[in-house]
């Protein structure tokens, strides 16, 4: 213990009278600093839109209601009842935005058709989606790494060059026993900082505590914890201190540059976004069909069959509201037969991001910002799952709507009340998934494995 | 003697097995990246043409049917993948690859690779631009940093001084020959990125195309330039090789990782876009209200009608010669039309404005300039996108506009059911998109090319100042 603290101290010296250190410490705050105002104006402005369409919808709702003075035809309430259903950014968005500036996060919807709705996209402008964001997120996975290097580039090599390694090793301690010391204590400010600056982004950004934040820390030790343990095998080289600094830049680069951007260059070639040709002419086609049926009585009533029969409930008679029944009938087909399409385009987004998780587990970096991501819902996961209860969602609004349509119900003025409306918070949120976790710490097994027990000849001096 | 430094440099490190098994790192990392950035364009390129050919098909045989319906039914515009954007990506990924073209809406372009993508595609593409920018550069660092600092370490500084050399003349020597060895490993690729392209554009390889290419070598080899020179400008100043390897990296990671995401996040806050929903809100009031806020809708489609009956010497809209529903239909597109495009050029100007903090940090950021310069010149820039969507849109409204026309003049007010024939179709010339020329390409990067030419000036002034280096 004492052994530990004496070289704990002179440690502490040495990193206060280091300029690198000042300079490296400095920088890393003021950026991560920065990274967490600019995380929370961007997770702001979008929480600002979002409660803006709900201002929208209110007003709406009031001109509609304010319009209507006794009963009324259902689907004349329907057709102007738009619904905003939002994927509001979750407390920890600020520190990883991932992909909520990629993918819609909100949608504007009526009782009809969700497929002829679905096919939104954010505005955006490419080049900064293109360079991407400067969260915390990116200051741990990107930047820690650097400063890590910059501090224990010289973790022995320093002690080697400046002769004073044989006058520490003539103490009853082993090279090794230091250098873990010496690791340790390095990582302790290392975590020290990064835990500052979560606790920081808790402030600035108003995040509730919650289990988010031991999961956060946790990925965040878990990721310095690996690149220690570079730190340690490139150490346990026991080469010159230049070597060492091109040695771990170089790692820097394969991880966090090279092997991402290889891992995307195969997904682009081998998983290439497809066109949807199929899609786009499906939606066009289908949809023109039934406008040119739209006289045929004949096939006005077969659909009607058809309608009654896969859904009892929509049973209804021709007496009344013909044309609408027909075409809400329709729509419901037309979905139907749209439905494939979508599901197979889904079913290829998931492939595709199912071996981008398992292609990134040779980057501790990609498993770390997927997991970052992850716990921060702003990955494809947390889209997918939004476009889910979206579909849910829809499903409630058109059955309230086409069940008073289809039994000629009057719509009434206390029907508002019972007008579903979205409330993100009552629809299920998938968990943070775990294995990216797990895939992080294979990497630190790994790593930390061939620190440990991989050991290369006797120290030369 | 700057050629003896310089043939010295040459053969020292074609020997040296650090320049060998980096060279050969970065030689492979090209040719993956050729590879496979050119398959990938090959299929999306057959992918696109095939899904407009179909695009177009699908609209002359659409049977006969009244022309608003046909309206109805449009058209898609699908974005060509560009002959030089194998080798950068640019924006590609991150904008929508079809426009579906339409009656009464002019729909934002849909279904980029990024939303088909998770999180990990924000680590960069491996592109060849992507080697030359990022990777190339550090080779460059890792080769270069101890040119001068090592003689000098060594001493032999002092024993070429003392032959009557000066030190702008070793560093000159020094960037030759670090030059020379350098284009082994840059010029065989160069040359394979160059037959890509032939091949690529099958057969209709143009001047143009040529220019392009020939401007991409010069801008990457004033690149590279400046990271010899600089490093060896660094070395030379550096107290040891080591420092100046910190310097240097230091320099790398700012300008190449840091900087260009700063740039841009501060564009994008000083600038704030309009979300999707207010923008398309902004359209509707417009469009409802007049885009003064004194000229609704009805209002304009009753002087519209007061005008068409004078025009006409007609009392009613039945008694017209022609079909009133296509006039004011055609009236309401203009008028749309003419909102939309006055709501985008202002969404446009706003993105523009942000991306001209990047554009002007090229000043201080070679990185910058050669990024942009590298897409505009591939056309798979930012502008280039913006123009597909405008031709689109152009498109679009030609469509729509042809369709009422016909209508107007084949039938009379009220008839939706007239059907027109087939062949009315095909008066619609196809979907082509035009890419920017290349002048235009310049000028849309002015600034890019003026901070290289600075740069080049600044750092030759920089070598012949390390006459006045003092070396201890």
């Amino acid at each position: 213990m004492n052994k530990l603290g004496l070289i704990w101290k002179f440690e502490a010296l040495g990193f206060l009278r280091s300029r690198l250190f000042q300079v490296a410490f400095g920088l890393m705050a003021a950026i991560g600093i920065y990274a967490l105002f600019y995380g929370k104006a961007e997770i702001d402005r979008q929480r600002e839109v979002l409660s803006e369409i709900r201002r929208d919808e209110a007003a709406k709702m009031q001109t509609l209601q304010s319009g209507i003075t006794g009963d009324t035809l259902p689907n004349v309430i329907g057709n102007r009842t738009y619904r905003l259903v939002d994927n509001p950014p979750s407390d920890w968005a600020s520190l990883a935005l991932g992909s909520r500036d990629i993918f819609p996060y909100y949608l504007y919807v009526r009782y009809w058709s969700l497929s002829r709705q679905l096919l939104t996209a954010e505005m955006a402008n490419p080049e900064k989606l293109l360079i991407g964001n400067l969260d915390l997120a990116f200051v741990l996975i990107y930047l820690f790494p650097l400063f890590i290097i910059a501090i224990s580039y010289n973790l022995m090599s320093a002690e080697r060059e400046a002769g004073t390694l044989p006058l520490l090793l003539s103490n009853p301690i082993s090279e090794r026993q230091i250098s873990y010391y010496k690791i340790a204590f390095r990582w302790l400010i290392t975590f020290g900082m990064a835990f500052l600056l979560v606790i920081l982004g808790l402030v600035i950004c108003s995040i509730p505590p919650g289990p988010q934040l031991f999961w956060w820390l946790m990925a965040t030790a878990l990721y310095i914890t690996f690149w220690y343990g570079v730190v340690l095998v490139v150490s346990n080289l026991r080469r010159g201190s230049s070597f060492n600094s091109l040695s771990l830049l170089g790692a820097w680069i394969v991880i966090v540059v090279l092997l991402p951007a290889l891992i995307n260059l195969y997904l682009a070639s081998a998983y290439a976004s497809p066109p949807r040709n199929d899609l786009t002419q499906a939606i066009r086609h289908e949809y023109e069909e039934i406008w040119d049926n739209y006289d045929n009585k004949a096939y006005r009533f077969a659909s009607m069959q058809k309608l009654a029969e896969q859904y009892p409930t929509y049973r209804s008679d021709t007496s009344y509201n013909w044309a609408d029944k027909f075409m809400l009938a329709e729509f419901e087909f037309y979905d139907e037969r749209i439905a494939p399409i979508f599901k197979k385009y889904g079913q290829l987004k998931e492939d595709r991001q199912s071996i981008s998780e398992s292609l990134g587990a040779f980057s501790a970096a990609v498993a770390a910002q997927n997991y970052y991501n992850s716990l921060a819902r702003t990955d494809l996961d947390a889209h997918s799952n939004f476009l889910e209860n979206t579909n849910t969602f829809h499903a409630d609004l058109k059955k309230f709507f086409y069940t008073k349509i289809y039994s000629n119900t009057p719509f009434r003025k206390s029907d508002f009340e019972s007008i579903p409306m979205y409330r993100a918070e009552e629809y299920p949120d998938t968990p943070a998934d775990k294995g990216m976790l797990l895939l992080l710490s294979i990497n630190v097994l790994v790593v930390w494995g061939v620190g440990l027990f991989w050991k290369k000849g006797k120290a030369e001096f | 003697m700057k050629t003896i430094i310089a043939n010295k440099e040459y053969t020292l490190l074609l020997r040296d097995k650090r320049f060998r098994v980096m060279g050969g790192l970065i030689v492979v990392l090209l040719f993956t990246a050729l590879l496979g950035g050119f398959a990938a364009y090959q299929s999306l390129k057959k992918e696109r043409e095939m899904a407009q050919s179909e695009a177009r098909e699908t609209w002359l045989d659409q049977g006969e049917k009244n022309p608003h319906s046909a309206a109805h039914y449009g058209s898609f515009a699908f974005r060509p993948k560009s002959e030089l954007s194998f080798f950068d990506f640019g924006v590609d990924s991150y904008v929508g690859t079809n426009v579906y073209l339409e009656a009464h809406r002019q729909n934002d372009a849909k279904f980029s690779a990024a939303q088909d993508s998770s999180s990990l595609i924000r680590f960069g593409e491996m592109t060849v631009a992507f080697v030359l920018q990022l990777l190339v550069p550090l080779l460059i660092i890792f080769l270069c940093f101890d040119a001068v600092s090592k003689e000098k370490e060594d001493n032999t500084l002092k024993i070429m001084l003392s032959q009557g050399v000066r030190i702008p003349q070793v560093a000159w020597g020094k960037i030759l020959g670090l030059s020379k060895a350098l284009s082994w490993i840059l010029l065989p690729a160069l040359l394979v990125a160059f037959l890509l392209t032939v091949v690529g554009t099958e057969g209709s390889f143009s001047m143009g195309l040529l220019v392009r290419f020939l401007l991409v070598l010069l801008v990457y080899g004033i690149y590279f330039f400046l990271f010899v020179g600089s490093s060896v400008v660094v070395s030379a100043y550096s107290r040891s090789s080591r420092n100046s390897l910190l310097t240097l990296l230091g320099i790398w990671i700012a300008a190449c990782i840091i900087l260009p995401k700063a740039s841009a996040n501060i564009g994008a806050s000083l600038f704030e876009a309009p979300s999707s929903f207010e923008f398309r809100e902004a359209i509707q009031k417009d469009e409802e209200k007049g885009i003064d806020g004194h000229n609704p809708s009805d209002k304009r489609f009753e002087a519209l009608k007061v005008q068409v009956l004078a025009q006409y010497n007609a009392k009613s809209v039945d008694d017209l010669p022609v079909n009133f529903d296509a006039i004011a239909m055609q009236e309401g597109e203009k008028y749309s039309s003419m909102v939309y495009n006055t709501h985008f050029d202002e969404l446009e100007t706003i993105y523009q404005n942000q991306n001209a903090v990047s554009a002007y940090s090229a000043l201080f950021n070679p990185y910058m300039a050669v990024r942009n310069l590298s897409m505009g010149l591939a056309g798979s820039d930012y502008k280039t996108a913006l123009r597909f969507q405008k031709q689109a849109e152009s498109y679009r409204f030609r469509m729509v506009e042809m369709l009422n026309n016909h209508m107007r003049d084949f039938s009379k007010t009220g008839d939706w059911e007239k059907k027109a024939e087939q062949e009315v179709y095909a008066r619609l010339p196809d979907f082509r998109f035009e890419s920017t020329p290349i002048d235009q390409v310049i000028g849309q990067h002015w600034i890019a090319l003026v901070a290289l030419f600075l740069w080049v000036g600044g750092l030759i002034g920089a070598v012949n100042n390390l006459r006045n280096l003092n070396i201890g």
